[in-house]
């Protein structure tokens, strides 16, 4: 093989792998950018704005138990035996009802920690029907909020899942109510409370 | 040192009455017979514009691309959801329950009527990349697609950042390519993607982030 016949087949070569670059003149070029958006926070608090609680009738017959026996005069003066008093009379209504009522508000949002504070405040502490009074207990542990995760307290931390009801927060409220001053049936109104939430 | 002949356009004039085969053989072969030297660089000639074969068709189009670093989408404004604050208390109306005087109750269920009116924002023409290019040159015929992902690589969401555990839903779709603008003497074509994001499994508030990658063919 002289040098002109090499070089020709080296040409020729050359040729056949230019038609083959030729053939895939696709060029490609990529790149990465960096996407970013803000949420905005946001809470949505449901609640209800009445709450009515029907106490159920209590009527019942109760046996103070024991025989008495009553001196009885012809006149119609009667003594002896035990005479029911205040401090005789077994306590069969308590003057004190603890009630949770649940799913009382719900919760929904969007907040930095993913979390809420909500507190529950009482404005108004007293039903009344005239001179009737039912008293909403405010001591420690009487009146509070709670969560179904297990929190509870005058105010708790709980979670703000999102804004889709599917990912509320639902929490129920507990009243101790006092019904020591309660001497007529019916319905008694006045008393209020209050929930609060905000994103933290 | 000679040159080929076929950079005489005389010589240029005569090739282009002859074949392709009679052609590369009188390239190749006739001219170069009493003259090995120039054989050799006609080859290397032809090697070179083999080896840049692509370089070669790239001349065509010398524009440059460019790709933003990183794109601030305007943020969610509550307004776009359907909410008029960031807080909003909605009745549910009464909660009428049964009480016994063990202070037992009646479960009432929450409905949680619905607030917003939507968790889909749209984003549309954000600028990606831009492609600068002489007046003098054609635009090439781009071939563009996009892709978005979070920051931990999973495609279509934003994670919110440096936390994984919140995400939003995200897609892009690319805009077609409009008419170039003038700048002195280039144009600059701008590659736009409009984004579709809904919040509906966001957990927090805060900034959300991902990474856009685009990916242009063309001939």
């Amino acid at each position: 093989m002289n040098l002109k016949t090499l070089f020709t087949g080296l040409s020729l070569a050359v040729s056949i792998l230019s038609a083959g670059n030729i053939s895939a003149l696709a060029i490609s070029k990529s790149g990465s950018t960096t996407v970013s958006i803000v949420l905005p926070d946001c809470i949505i608090l449901h609640y209800y704005s009445a709450l009515t609680l029907n106490f159920s009738e209590y009527n019942d017959a109760v046996d103070q138990g024991g025989s008495n026996t009553w001196n009885v005069a012809w006149s119609g003066t009667a003594d002896g035996g035990s005479q029911l008093s205040a401090s005789t009379i077994s306590q069969i209504v308590p003057d004190l009802v603890t009630l949770t009522i649940p799913n009382a508000w719900a919760i929904r949002g969007l907040s930095p920690s993913g979390n809420a504070k909500v507190t529950l405040t009482i404005v108004n502490n007293t039903l009344t029907s005239g001179a009737s009074k039912i008293t909403i207990k405010t001591g420690t542990g009487d009146s509070l909020i709670s969560d179904n995760g297990g929190r509870s307290g005058t105010s708790i931390t709980t979670s703000l899942n999102g804004i889709t009801t599917t990912q509320a927060t639902i929490g129920n409220v507990k009243m101790t109510l006092d019904f020591s001053q309660t001497n007529v049936a019916g319905a008694h109104t006045g008393g209020q409370y209050k929930i609060t939430a905000e994103t933290i | 040192m000679m040159f080929p002949d076929f950079h005489k356009p005389s010589t240029t004039s005569v090739l282009q009455k002859r074949s392709p085969w009679q052609l590369l053989r009188t390239v190749l072969f006739r001219n170069h017979a009493d003259n090995w030297f120039s054989g050799i660089i006609s080859s290397l000639v032809i090697l070179l514009f083999a080896c840049s074969g692509v370089k070669a068709h790239a001349a065509t189009y010398t524009g440059t691309f460019s790709f933003y670093s990183s794109r601030t989408l305007t943020a969610v404004k509550l307004s776009e959801l359907g909410l008029s604050a960031a807080g909003k208390a909605n009745s549910e109306g009464t909660y009428t329950t049964d009480v016994t005087w063990d202070g037992d109750t009646t479960e009432q269920i929450m409905s949680a009527d619905q607030v917003y009116s939507s968790t889909v924002v749209q984003r549309n023409n954000v600028a990606v990349w831009y492609y600068t290019y002489k007046n003098s040159e054609p635009l090439p015929n781009f071939n563009v697609s996009y892709t978005i992902t979070s920051q931990a690589g999973n495609a279509n969401e934003l994670s919110r950042n440096n936390d994984s555990s919140s995400t939003i839903n995200a897609t892009i779709t690319a805009v077609p390519l409009g008419t170039p603008s003038n700048s002195g003497s280039n144009k600059i074509c701008y590659g736009y993607a409009n984004l579709t994001i809904d919040i509906a499994n966001a957990k927090k508030s805060g900034t959300y982030k991902g990474t856009i990658r685009v990916d242009i063919t063309y001939i």
